[in-house]
């Protein structure tokens, strides 16, 4: 009885890792790293321990002020999270933040997030500044695709104090698809020159 | 042919072993001590002692600008609630009763020698740094607050809400304690701290450096000027001292 009944459950567990798709949970779908070709570590030993190196150098870090980027979190998150063709990164909930991606398949819940930065450091080089006067129309709409593409869109963001810099990030470029504004496009310190 | 390049070499040998005799004379031992930024791998020693001069009659009442420069780095975000808003740094005005005289101090957490916060605090998170900075190590900080209690500057703040778009050298998270971390994200880079670098634009009251290193701009001008620190009484020898009140 118990053995069948383990058969049973181990026939259908490998139906449903086999198939990337087979009614259960899909497999995670991991965005590709922003740079190089392998991580730090080997992808085997990654799976298993990043926790552990997390923990290690968060101690090494915090008290010892070392600050080596290699098992960091902060060079984790330069890496594997990339912003998409607009230049948005994903909200930490979404399935498309690298850590979360696999995270919420495995249904392992980690605290990291709570107080560290899910954006990687060196934001692409965009800021409202500089499409602040040009491109009202396009803000709008990309404001309404974030919604689509993220799961959840934080409306406190946009509303948010004018401390906190750039997080939902607009494009510099103004797309092609869209017509052209009346202002020519802002030039990178966003000042607009108006063409005679 | 061959002696030509031998004796070239020998020269050029000669030269360089003159350098590095100049520079070194045993390994190890320089004797021009290059002051570098530590790097990434080094871990921080008690050779160093992170210090702040603060030069009060320099500093201008009204002037806000190392408070606003520390919120813009950590992204401290308030609510409007005076009494419960993340606060690392706070401008204070005194005025003498007597002679009427004004002042205006930024007052931070102190970075002491022998901080109550890390004596109090029953996790070990509150701790002092071996170049003298005292950080919260939020990983382990449980939240209960003691080390607020301990605390006679009022230096640290509670988080009491969820944050989002923390900044990445800044984790800050709710149930946890903060205060003044003298921007150690800076400081091992070789920077300075925020306000200190937003101050040296137009009042230049604060002076920041190593107090350990006898040549530092600090270590002159606090043997030069009178400095105090705040509540000397508690003898906890603070890293920041205060000219002028």
């Amino acid at each position: 009885m118990l053995y069948t009944l383990t058969t049973v459950m181990a026939m259908v567990l490998s139906m449903a890792i086999n198939a990337a798709y087979a009614g259960g949970v899909p497999l995670p779908e991991l965005p590709k790293a922003a740079q190089g070709d392998e991580c730090v570590e080997p992808i085997d030993i990654m799976r298993r321990l990043h926790g552990a190196f997390l923990k290690h150098q968060r101690d090494d870090t915090m008290h010892q002020g070392i600050r080596t980027k290699q098992h960091s979190l902060i060079g984790c998150i330069d890496c594997h999270v990339t912003p998409n063709e607009k230049g948005e990164y994903p909200d930490i909930h979404s399935k498309q933040h690298f850590c979360n991606s696999c995270h919420e398949y495995a249904a392992v819940s980690v605290d990291c997030f709570q107080c560290h930065a899910t954006k990687p450091t060196a934001q692409v080089a965009v800021s409202t500044k500089a499409v602040a006067p040009a491109a009202t129309e396009s803000t709008s709409e990309t404001a309404t695709e974030t919604v689509e593409q993220t799961q959840v869109a934080p409306p406190e963001e946009t509303a948010s104090s004018a401390s906190a810099p750039v997080e939902t990030v607009q494009p510099v470029v103004v797309n092609e698809a869209e017509p052209e504004p009346v202002l020519p496009a802002p030039t990178s310190e966003g000042n607009v020159q108006v063409n005679n | 042919m061959k002696e030509e390049t031998t004796k070239q070499d020998r020269r050029e040998f000669m030269k360089s072993a003159a350098v590095v005799g100049g520079v070194a004379i045993a390994p190890g031992v320089l004797l021009h001590a290059v002051s570098q930024a530590k790097t990434a791998d080094e871990a921080v020693t008690d050779k160093v002692r992170w210090g702040m001069l603060i030069d009060t009659t320099k500093c201008a009442n009204g002037c806000t600008d190392c408070v606003d420069a520390c919120v813009e780095e950590h992204g401290l975000q308030g609510h409007d609630r005076p009494k419960t808003d993340p606060q690392w740094i706070r401008k204070v005005e005194l005025r003498n009763k007597l002679t009427k005289k004004e002042h205006s101090l930024p007052m931070l957490c102190q970075h002491c020698e022998f901080p109550p916060c890390a004596d109090v605090c029953p996790t070990g998170a509150s701790f002092k740094r071996a170049d003298g900075i005292v950080l919260v190590d939020k990983h382990i900080c449980i939240g209960c607050r003691y080390c607020m209690m301990a605390c006679p500057y009022k230096a640290r703040s509670f988080v009491h809400e969820a944050l989002e778009d923390q900044k990445p050298y800044s984790p800050r998270g709710k149930g946890t304690v903060e205060s003044c971390t003298l921007c150690v994200h800076r400081v091992d880079n070789g920077e300075q701290p925020a306000c200190v670098e937003a101050c040296n634009k137009e009042h230049k009251a604060m002076t920041f450096g190593d107090l350990n290193d006898p040549n530092s701009d600090i270590a002159k001008k606090v043997k030069e000027v009178s400095s105090t620190a705040l509540r000397d009484d508690l003898e906890l020898n603070p890293s920041v001292r205060y000219h002028g009140i």
